[in-house]
């Protein structure tokens, strides 16, 4: 696959019979590479250069073993249901493995009907076209071939990973059922670990180089190891997290909301600062009820930057509205997330702030002035706009030139922007890569050069579309802390995302969008205490807001919290002394 | 629409029987059907008068609408583009024709000369590419892409391994298309704007391109191990079982035998009456 190290080394690793075992590893660990070891695809169907080992699969050597007979016990799944879509209907796909296993076609008639019950794809409410589901139902779909075949062992390969929140929850709620019993064996690599805890076993962590990092039960890999993993770029529960910050002694980790709710009921400490208000103590405000955002002391009279007035739009060959008479706002120097289900038309919310679509009825104006009397040059040398997909805005053939590019339209002149180029790619761990092309990236890198070129010419506002999408975590962490950063230096940052726990760590403010219509606009702390905007959006309370709710509930002296950011901060103020708690 | 819906229909489709006229071409199977379009197809590239392909769009038509229940206006939509090729071709057949009788010279404007028998050339020519074109309309419109591949596997020796691969591409065209549009707005967010003239707008093209190759080469791959995974790789044509179940039987026979004697009638008509012309070898009129 064009790499010269073995995607894996020396890896010994026993999954049994009936044990859910999640699989965990920074991105380029092999985690995949083991995937399609255990089916037999590698060294069957891909070709691989096969160093050293054996693959045992119920004691038989995957080298000698046929595929056919791999397949029909090992089903895996991938992380990208169009990728792994082949008809056009749903039952035409179940049927799919069937048909290659020579099944007749009226046994395959019951088992098709049997694995949709599986995955709860109910052929009453359900599309018969596979282009009118949601990705969570093609999953499901997908998941109903793999068990049609009735496979005694599943790997799951980031099979949430191209999902909204609530197709993830849909497709990890039927993987908790169908391996509840021990009845199949599961290996599940997920990045969304809170969710996946309750469904696991035992948990093993691939290093940089494809080794065995560490394994054990859930409770002694995340409660003992958290600088280990965060050094291997390995997301952790962020629920270990918060029972860290109340007792870091270690307390058990946290397999559910409740679980640390109970925690938090137990260990908050209890003092005469009950009544402390909440927020101003910590970095980040904490409580709805001081309102007060981070970005006071701009006079609330300015004119926002960007403004949208009563905007609709409709793609030329479109049927119905994308957005429908959204009015919003965005002043210097605001970090806003937008959130909201797939298609509920965050990204062309975002094309439209960026000036790139025009509105179909509406305005658009900046610095009060209407888009139409702004140059296209001003605009984009002002505005920033980075893909979700990095390919989709490459120009150059070489990472650097990639990077110049934005310069030289913007006419800086070369030896200032060679200089200028250099430095961010020097910020962004692209140096040694400046002569490659950029499609020869691994995805973090192309993540990183996307995210580079826009930055290059210094933009007023940066917009980006699900910027962390795919990558593990020292990669978010290293480009939300270039997002921080340049939110600290007066840049606005405009964000679309899935990931509410990001939205509590880092925005200001968030902006939900359901069916086109902006349906909340307000502090996440806000969002976060309206249950029926987050179901109408198909989101729920990331982990942490969700335990501090829950725990609330039963000790309201406990403040209000949505992020392990708040919690730090609200512990580290009731330690201290209470005349250093005011700034 | 639920597949119970479906199997409803089909239940009252096959009690009808030969009374269900508007899905009577849809319920034929998709092999002999596009064995029957590409006879009919091939027929009409022979004749070069405009009469016998105006008899021949006429009867596609109808049995297109009394027996395909295609609307009227979903024809009108599709065959739009093929009229206006169409009039591209008149225009250019009437004007560049070489006519070796001065007589025929029906207008003359400088070097522009329209000729008799240019005008009917052109006009014979995008009248059969019409008829051709409402043939394959109507192929398409009234047959499932899934029952065509599954038919041209099990009764057209197509191999299993290629009609597959045919239905997963056909999954990819929606995705190139929005793809193809993300791309130009993204690069127009990069700064790349396409000032006038054919060149810089052919870069862009050409520019827009690599990404998607980039993007279809990758998707590709994963699609064939997803396939593998699911034991295609392991599959053999001898076993392999399909779960659509394609009839094809005497009423399949019955079908082409009428569409071929349908033709045969018209192009006798069209004989008879003096107006057939096929042609002679010669790329002139």
């Amino acid at each position: 696959m064009g790499r010269r190290l073995p995607a894996l080394r020396g890896l010994s690793l026993h999954w049994a019979e009936g044990e859910r075992l999640l699989l965990l590893g920074p991105s380029g660990s092999g985690k995949s590479t083991l995937a399609l070891c255990l089916n037999g695809i590698i060294p069957h169907s891909l070709e691989a250069h096969w160093e050293a080992g054996r693959v045992l699969v119920w004691g038989r050597d995957t080298r000698q073993a046929g595929l056919g007979e791999l397949t029909r016990r090992v089903g895996v799944l991938f992380q990208d249901p169009e990728a792994q879509l082949v008809m056009l209907e749903v039952d035409d796909e179940i049927a799919f493995g069937l048909e290659n296993q020579g099944v007749p076609r009226e046994a395959m008639r019951l088992r098709v009907q049997a694995a949709r019950e599986l995955v709860r794809l109910d052929p009453a409410r359900t599309p018969s076209r596979l282009d009118q589901l949601s990705g969570g139902a093609k999953q499901r779909v997908v998941l109903a071939s793999l068990l049609a075949v009735g496979p005694a062992a599943l790997v799951l390969d980031e099979p949430t990973a191209n999902l909204d929140p609530e197709g993830a929850r849909h497709v990890l709620a039927v993987v908790g059922q169908l391996c509840a019993r021990g009845e199949r064996s599961l290996l599940l690599v997920e990045h969304r670990i809170d969710e996946a805890l309750p469904l696991i076993d035992r948990v093993a962590v691939l290093d940089h180089g494809g080794r065995l990092a560490l394994e054990g039960r859930p409770d002694a890999v995340f409660g003992a190891y958290e600088s280990q993993l965060a050094a291997l770029g390995v997301w952790t529960p962020q629920l270990a997290a918060l029972a860290r910050l109340l007792d870091p002694r270690a307390a058990p980790v946290p397999r559910s909301a409740a679980d640390a709710a109970d925690l938090l009921v137990r260990l908050w400490p209890s003092g005469a600062q009950g009544e402390t208000p909440a927020g101003g103590h910590g970095e980040r405000m904490a409580g709805s009820s001081a309102g007060a955002r981070p970005s006071v002391g701009r006079p609330a009279s300015a004119t926002p930057l960007l403004a949208l007035r009563n905007v609709s739009f409709r793609y030329p060959r479109g049927t119905v509205a994308a957005l429908e008479d959204v009015s919003l706002a965005i002043s210097a120097g605001e970090f806003v997330a937008l959130v909201g289900p797939n298609a509920a038309g965050k990204s062309t919310l975002g094309l439209l702030l960026a000036g790139v679509l025009a509105p179909t009825t509406g305005t658009l104006s900046l610095d009060g002035r209407d888009r139409r009397t702004i140059s296209e040059r001003e605009l984009r040398r002002r505005l920033s706009y980075v893909f979700q997909y990095p390919e989709h805005q490459f120009v150059a053939r070489t990472v650097r030139d990639d990077v110049l590019f934005g310069l030289h339209v913007r006419g800086v002149a070369s030896a200032d922007a060679a200089r200028r180029a250099d430095a961010i790619l020097e910020q962004f761990g692209l140096s040694a890569l400046a002569e490659a092309s950029p499609y020869s990236l691994s995805h973090g890198q192309k993540r990183r050069l996307s995210v580079a070129a826009a930055l290059v010419t210094d933009p007023e506002l940066i917009i980006l579309d699900e910027p962390t999408f795919g990558q593990d975590r020292r990669h978010t962490d290293e480009l939300m802390a270039v997002l921080r950063d340049l939110h600290r230096r007066g840049r606005t940052i405009v964000v679309i995302t899935h990931d509410l726990a990001l939205v509590a760590e880092y925005a200001e403010r968030a902006v939900a969008l359901a069916a086109g219509r902006v349906v909340f606009d307000g502090p996440p702390h806000a969002l976060f205490a309206r249950p029926e905007v987050l179901a109408q959006c198909g989101l729920s309370l990331p982990p942490v807001a969700e335990a501090v709710a829950l725990a609330r509930r039963r000790r309201p002296d406990i403040p209000e919290a949505i992020s392990l950011g708040e919690v730090r901060a609200l512990l580290r103020a009731r330690s201290r002394p209470a005349g250093e708690g005011a700034r | 629409m639920g597949a119970a819906a479906r199997r409803g229909r089909l239940l009252v489709a096959r009690a009808t029987g030969w009374l269900a006229w508007g899905t009577l071409l849809r319920h034929r199977n998709p092999t002999v059907k596009a064995a029957v379009a590409l006879v009919l197809s091939l027929l009409l590239v022979l004749v070069i008068d405009p009469v016998t392909p105006t008899l021949f769009l006429a009867g596609t038509l109808l049995a297109g609408v009394a027996l395909g229940g295609v609307s009227p206006r979903t024809y009108a939509r599709a065959l739009a583009p093929l009229v206006l090729v169409g009039l591209g071709f008149v225009w250019s057949n009437a004007i560049f024709a070489v006519s070796p009788d001065p007589a025929g010279v029906l207008w003359q404007w400088g070097p522009l000369r329209v000729t008799a028998p240019g005008l009917r050339f052109g006009v014979a020519i995008a009248l059969r590419g019409l008829a051709i074109g409402a043939i394959s309309v109507t192929f398409i419109l009234t047959t499932d892409p899934t029952d065509l591949v599954v038919s041209l596997i099990r009764h057209g020796r197509l191999p299993f391994r290629v009609g597959y691969a045919l239905l997963a591409g056909y999954r990819f065209l929606p995705f190139f298309a929005e793809e193809y549009e993300q791309v130009r707005l993204a690069q127009r967010v990069r700064g790349l704007v396409e000032h006038g003239g054919p060149l810089p707008a052919l870069q862009a093209h050409l520019r827009s391109v690599l990404p998607l190759l980039a993007s279809a080469v990758r998707r590709a791959t994963r699609v064939a191990v997803a396939m593998d995974s699911r034991g295609f790789a392991a599959a053999n044509a001898r076993t392999r079982t399909y779960y659509r179940h394609v009839p094809l039987d005497w009423r399949d026979a019955a079908f082409a035998a009428a569409a071929l004697a349908a033709a045969a009638g018209l192009l006798w008509l069209s004989a008879a009456a003096g107006w057939l012309q096929l042609w002679d070898g010669r790329f002139a009129a």
